[in-house]
């Protein structure tokens, strides 16, 4: 399955924003999709991604990677396939939707990047993989030692992004006066 | 008050909205007679004290949960998903 590009423009075209030791930026994942295993086929779908890709099937928080090909939970019976393209046969057991330009990827990279979501959203990160509101964004949160990756619906990217450098700013100011 | 998904953990209200009473999970069988219908469309119970809600989880994973919650205190005394919950 080939990547799907409807839409000439990249979701994000900020430059990397640096503030209070934290380093935004816009990433392209590469291919993602998202895949809603049929009923009963949880099994049959992890085995043939370990065949294929090294990967299986996420409980729900948990990311699978493999070399630069990652499966992430990301809903309720959905997990996202980033960086691979999968082969078509896999459709006999789970819907596939490719995401091509749909979601935007925002990382967040520093120590300190947990203090800048805190004051965006209740989730504590403990797990690798969390779904909830970045404000009023719904975003599926993949999270990684130093830095945390942030997937939006495209439409609310730019909001997205302003809510992360607003935080990061005022991070930078608390800093500043203290 | 917060509702513990069965797949996210622990989260506030806001994330959640609630759909009213979980008998809607107990569809009537087709060909059904008029009278079941009006009771699964329109007829319910209000009790005080513990009582079975549907909630979407609209805010984290998407997933339709049955929540059982005392009426009286707000108290949430049980939450599953609504696809794994056979009535
Ligand atoms: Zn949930």
């Amino acid at each position: 399955m080939g990547s799907i590009s409807l839409i000439k423009a990249p979701a994000l075209e900020q430059a990397p924003f640096e503030a209070a030791g934290l380093r935004l930026e816009a990433v392209e994942p590469g291919p993602v999709t998202a895949l809603m295993p049929y009923r009963g086929r949880h099994a049959a779908v992890a085995t043939a991604l370990e065949k294929s890709h090294g990967l299986g099937w996420p409980e729900p928080g948990q990311v699978i990677a493999s070399g630069g090909q990652r499966i992430a939970w990301s809903a309720y019976n959905t997990a996202l396939v980033i960086g691979a393209e999968l082969p078509p046969r896999l459709a006999n057991h789970t819907a596939m939707t490719p995401q091509g330009d749909g979601m935007a990827c925002l990382r967040l990279s520093g120590a300190a990047w947990r203090d800048a979501l805190a004051r965006l959203t209740p989730l504590t990160f403990e797990q690798d993989a969390e779904r909830g509101m970045l404000m009023h964004v719904p975003a599926l949160f993949l999270r990684g030692d130093d830095a945390v990756e942030v997937f939006v619906m495209r439409s609310m990217a730019r909001t997205a992004w302003h809510e992360l450098q607003s935080a990061m700013e005022r991070l930078a100011g608390r800093a500043a006066i203290s | 008050m917060r509702i513990t998904c069965p797949l996210c953990g622990a989260r506030d209200l806001r994330e959640f909205s609630v759909t009213g009473s979980a008998a809607l999970l107990n569809r009537p069988e087709e060909g059904a007679e008029l009278p079941e219908w009006d009771d699964y469309l329109h007829n319910r119970d209000n009790p005080a004290g513990p009582s079975d809600e549907l909630w979407y989880h609209s805010g984290g994973c998407g997933a339709w949960l049955v929540v059982r919650r005392d009426t009286t205190s707000h108290a949430v005394l049980d939450v599953r998903l609504a696809s794994e919950q056979k009535t």
